[in-house]
Formats: C-alpha cells, sequence, structure tokens
C-alpha cells in the first residue's frame, strides 16, 4: 500500500550511510507503524545496518525511548518534527 | 548515539471544498493550526480562505517548530502564544483526527472563552464542527477528580523518564504547596495504569507527564487522576 505521506527512505539511508550506524531504531507513531516495513527492507536492502521496530509508543519528539539509548547508534523518529521542551512545565 | 527526525509530509494537496467555504464563510476571524504533516501545504489553503475575506490568524506555539503547528500538549491558555488582543471567532483544524482538535478545545475551555473548533480532513475532504460538549464529559471527570484530591492524605506523582515529558520539579512544587499531605513519587517510561493497582494505599495520583493523561485517559480510570498543573492552580 502507497504510504500518503512522505517517509523519506532515501534521507534515511544516507544518514544511516553518513552516520556508519550499525544498529538503528525506527520509531512510528501509531498511524505511520503499518508503513515501517518499508524503511526495514529498505534498509536491509542498501546497507549493513540493522534495523529495530520500537514496539511501544511514539507520542512525538518528546518521547524517545531512554533504555535503549546507549544499545543503538541511531534513532529515526518518523511523523514528527522538533520539539522545543519548556523546562518550567506545561503552562507558561 | 545521534537522533534524527523525519516530518512524514503529506503528498496530495490541500483544497477545501465549495461546501466547506459556505460554512467556513460565516466567521469573520478564524485561527488556523495543523500538523506538521500538513503545514508545508497550507498556502493554497490560506488563500481561499482569504478571497472570501475571512481574516486568518496564527501563532507558533511554544513547543513547536513551525507556524500554524499545534501540538497534542498545547492544552492550557497561552500555551498557543496568540496574541491575547486578537478576538478569534472559530479555530480550523487541517488534519485527520480527534486529538489534535481537541487540544485546542481543552485550550478554549482553559481560556474560558470556548470557542467552536473546525477541522478540514484533507484526505475525506469532511468538515465538521467541535465545541465545549464534546469535552464536556472530561471536564466533568476532572471536577470530581479534584474533590477526590483534596479530600486525598496520600498522593502518587506519576513521572515519566520520556525526555520531552520528565518534569521532576513539579514534586517539590507540590509538596510545598500541599504540606497536610504525603507525596510519593513513581517514576516509569509509559504510564501503564494498570500499575495503579499494585498501591492501593495511593488515594489519588498526580500526572506530571504529557498533559492529555490528565484530560481523555482519566474517563477509563477507576482511580482519580489530575494533572500537576491542575493541582498547583487549585486555591
Amino acid at each position: 500500500m502507497e504510504p500518503l505521506y512522505d517517509l523519506e527512505i532515501n534521507t534515511i539511508i544516507k544518514e544511516i550511510k553518513k552516520t556508519k550506524a550499525k544498529t538503528v531504531l525506527l520509531q512510528f507513531p501509531d498511524g505511520l507503524k503499518c508503513y515501517s516495513c518499508l524503511a526495514v527492507d529498505e534498509i536491509r536492502r542498501k546497507t549493513k545496518a540493522l534495523p529495530l521496530i520500537w514496539f511501544g509508543t511514539c507520542f512525538g519528539a518528546c518521547d524517545i525511548p531512554m533504555i535503549i539509548v546507549n544499545k543503538v547508534d541511531l534513532i529515526i523518529q518518523v511523523g514528527h518534527n522538533r520539539f522545543v521542551k519548556n523546562p518550567n512545565g506545561w503552562k507558561k | 548515539m545521534k537522533f534524527m527526525l523525519i516530518d512524514a509530509k503529506y503528498k496530495g494537496k490541500i483544497e477545501i471544498s465549495k461546501k466547506a467555504l459556505s460554512i467556513l464563510k460565516n466567521y469573520k476571524t478564524i485561527a488556523v493550526y495543523t500538523t506538521t504533516q500538513f503545514n508545508h501545504k497550507l498556502k493554497p489553503l490560506l488563500e481561499q480562505l482569504k478571497k472570501i475575506n475571512i481574516k486568518i490568524i496564527s501563532s507558533q506555539p511554544e513547543r513547536t517548530d513551525l507556524q500554524f503547528q499545534i501540538l497534542g500538549c498545547d492544552i492550557y491558555y497561552g500555551n498557543l502564544n496568540l496574541n491575547p488582543k486578537e478576538e478569534v471567532d472559530a479555530y480550523l483544524y487541517i488534519g485527520d483526527g480527534k486529538f489534535h482538535p481537541r487540544a485546542l478545545l481543552f485550550q478554549e475551555n482553559d481560556s474560558e472563552k470556548n470557542k467552536p473548533v473546525i477541522t478540514y480532513n484533507p484526505i475525506s475532504n469532511k468538515l465538521n464542527i467541535f465545541d465545549e460538549k464534546d469535552i464536556q464529559k472530561v471536564i466533568n471527570k476532572e471536577k470530581a477528580n479534584i474533590k477526590r484530591f483534596l479530600m486525598s492524605k496520600k498522593v502518587g506523582v506519576l513521572i515519566t523518564t520520556k525526555p520531552g515529558q520528565e518534569h521532576f520539579h513539579y514534586f517539590k512544587k507540590l509538596e510545598e504547596k500541599y504540606k497536610n499531605k504525603e507525596f510519593y513519587a513513581f517514576i516509569a517510561d509509559s504510564i501503564n495504569f494498570s500499575e495503579m493497582e499494585n498501591f492501593p494505599f495511593i488515594q489519588t495520583w498526580i500526572n506530571t507527564a504529557c498533559p492529555r493523561i490528565g484530560k481523555e485517559d482519566t474517563l477509563e480510570l477507576e482511580q482519580a487522576l489530575i494533572n500537576a498543573e491542575t493541582a498547583l492552580r487549585l486555591r
């Protein structure tokens, strides 16, 4: 099924090659999880990196799984852009 | 470890249907918001609105990366960074789903203005109008949970390790404000509500992670749960 959204798989491949990542964690929000195989298949075809799909929540760029940050070389989160945290809390 | 974000931009075009435009015409000033998926395709839509003399207002909410972008956590008055002098007749959300439009409804409820939120789905070309009635159940549950919190002696404070949502500082603020209560700090990545059953001594839970946990999620919960911001604003 062709996704309605541009997953930028070529950008993902370029980043993996540029960073020489051996293990890559791919994070998708619920609505895009069904397309995760497209990225994995292409990563396997074009690089030697091991792609892992995060089997958990991906609510936004605020939601990075800290438990795995030291176990992978690269985390790629699809479907979100930069999150600007306010250290003072949720309300100004 | 390196980190990269991919927007997953929508590949189709966004055009408001004639039928939808005839409804939008009833509003003079509209604040427009969307997600990162649709943000790059807004320009023609804004032109359509201008052509029917709608004044467009928008902003870059405090935690976002783009003008016109909204996040699900933008639920409090002030989060949108809208100029308070600008009077808005309605909000227009471009995208699919109800999660982001409800954020606008909560924000409006917090501001006590309760302006309607119109959604336009560019994939189905459907328009819907939501208002405070669509969040009334959540607001009622929140009011009941506030009462339960005020009566509680032992309170559990939920803290997440998610870097963007971790706000440990609320724990101290709660202890300082409510000296007659005993607070217990709980930490996890995702907040798993079924864990609550293992701590029956907790009478009310306070959420410091994503503020949507203290909104719609409470409808499914037997235990009382409110957001830290809500607890700290009580007099």
